[in-house]
């Protein structure tokens, strides 16, 4: 129980440390205030939070969950996401990072035990795989419902090279800063 | 010369892929393209003669959006849907290559998971580049993801149960044809 309880509270505060960032960042850089709705039609060029879930799910594996859970409902309540989709991003946040490293791994390419064996290039692939997963099920998602306010061709062209370049960047400072204080070796 | 068997080789399982695909499609109207083995014939031909037959894939790829396009094709919008098409999988093949996810330019000893794995992954990249293009330019006449989803998983579908049967079945067909003497 107890286990369970520690991996989920680091996996909520990992991933609140990448929201934290990801929003400080994009609001210093477009002058807007950090609270208050988010528009989900364009994306963000450094999306850190999709490399978190990441992290969080080849770390802690299913003892983390609940921790994931409860801060991507948090964060979808935070940014005020509308009912129809409020569900599905919560649940394409914390899904995506597990089908895409399940991927790897039934189909034998990556093992993905832990960050620190694997090396810079097959991160690279693993970001590559979960941000093609993340874009195109928001997207799905995101144009079944009637109200868009923005082109396919925007939202796809800020979401991939944002998922992209913010999960790369989230894993390689986690495994830097796992490196320096010799987290996760037994 | 070999280079050039191949190419016609290459070029001619793309085309008539496409045909099937195209024939079936007028067949079940809705249905169009969820099962385009195109994408399997292209994938195949790459494993199969290497690089080299990125010309005859190209080809018959243009060929399909001047002849087969339900939208108004002009020649920048073939050139860049058709190279699209064709590189994408090369692309996904080197990054594999570099990343040691799995060497398909050499298919000894390949494992057939890895084969699959690119499949996806290839599908999944194809759709959502092409897309980017088509989107910005081409009025449809579904919805977006309607259109996306049908190229996904048209593509995943066919690349999927084309390898698959060529896999299991090209070669015992081969050894038939052989006998009758046709080659």
């Amino acid at each position: 129980m107890s286990k369970y309880l520690l991996a989920s509270l680091n996996s909520f505060f990992i991933i609140f440390f990448a929201y934290f960032a990801f929003l400080s960042i994009t609001s210093w850089q477009e002058s807007i205030e950090l609270t208050g709705e988010i528009d989900i039609s364009i994306g963000s060029y450094l999306y850190l939070p999709l490399g978190a879930y990441a992290f969080c799910w080849v770390v802690y594996g299913k003892q983390g969950f609940p921790g994931q859970l409860l801060i991507s409902i948090l964060m979808s309540l935070y940014w005020e996401l509308d009912s129809n989709i409020f569900i599905q991003f919560t649940l394409i946040n914390i899904f995506g990072p597990v089908v895409a490293i399940a991927i790897f791994r039934v189909l034998e390419v990556y093992k993905f035990k832990d960050f620190k064996s694997e090396t810079s290039i097959a991160i690279l692939f693993l970001c590559i795989v979960l941000a093609l997963l993340n874009t195109l099920s928001k997207f799905l998602v995101y144009f079944m419902t009637e109200n868009q306010t923005t082109s396919a061709f925007d939202f796809l062209a800020t979401y991939l090279p944002g998922d992209i370049i913010g999960s790369f960047v989230f894993i390689i400072f986690a495994k830097f800063m796992m490196k320096i204080f010799h987290l996760g070796s037994q | 010369m070999n280079i050039l068997k191949n190419n016609i080789n290459a070029f001619l399982l793309v085309f008539v892929s496409i045909l099937v695909s195209v024939f079936f499609g007028a067949l079940i109207e809705n249905f169009k393209s969820l099962i385009f083995l195109a994408f399997g014939a292209k994938i195949l031909a790459l494993l199969l003669w290497g690089v080299y037959v990125i010309p005859g894939i190209f080809l018959a790829k243009a060929m399909q959006y001047v002849f087969f396009a339900n939208f108004d094709p002009n020649v920048e919008m073939v050139v860049s849907l058709a190279a699209i098409a064709t590189l994408t999988p090369v692309l996904m093949m080197t990054m594999m290559k570099i990343s040691k996810a799995g060497n398909l330019f050499n298919l000894e000893n390949i494992n057939f998971r890895h084969i699959i794995f690119f499949i996806i992954i290839t599908a999944m990249l194809s759709a959502i580049l092409k897309h980017m293009y088509m989107l910005s330019d081409i009025d449809f006449a579904h919805n977006a993801a309607v259109v996306m989803l049908e190229a996904l998983f048209g593509q995943l579908f066919g690349g999927l149960l084309f390898v698959y049967v060529a896999s299991k079945y090209a070669q015992p067909i081969h050894q038939i044809i052989k006998k009758l003497k046709f080659v």
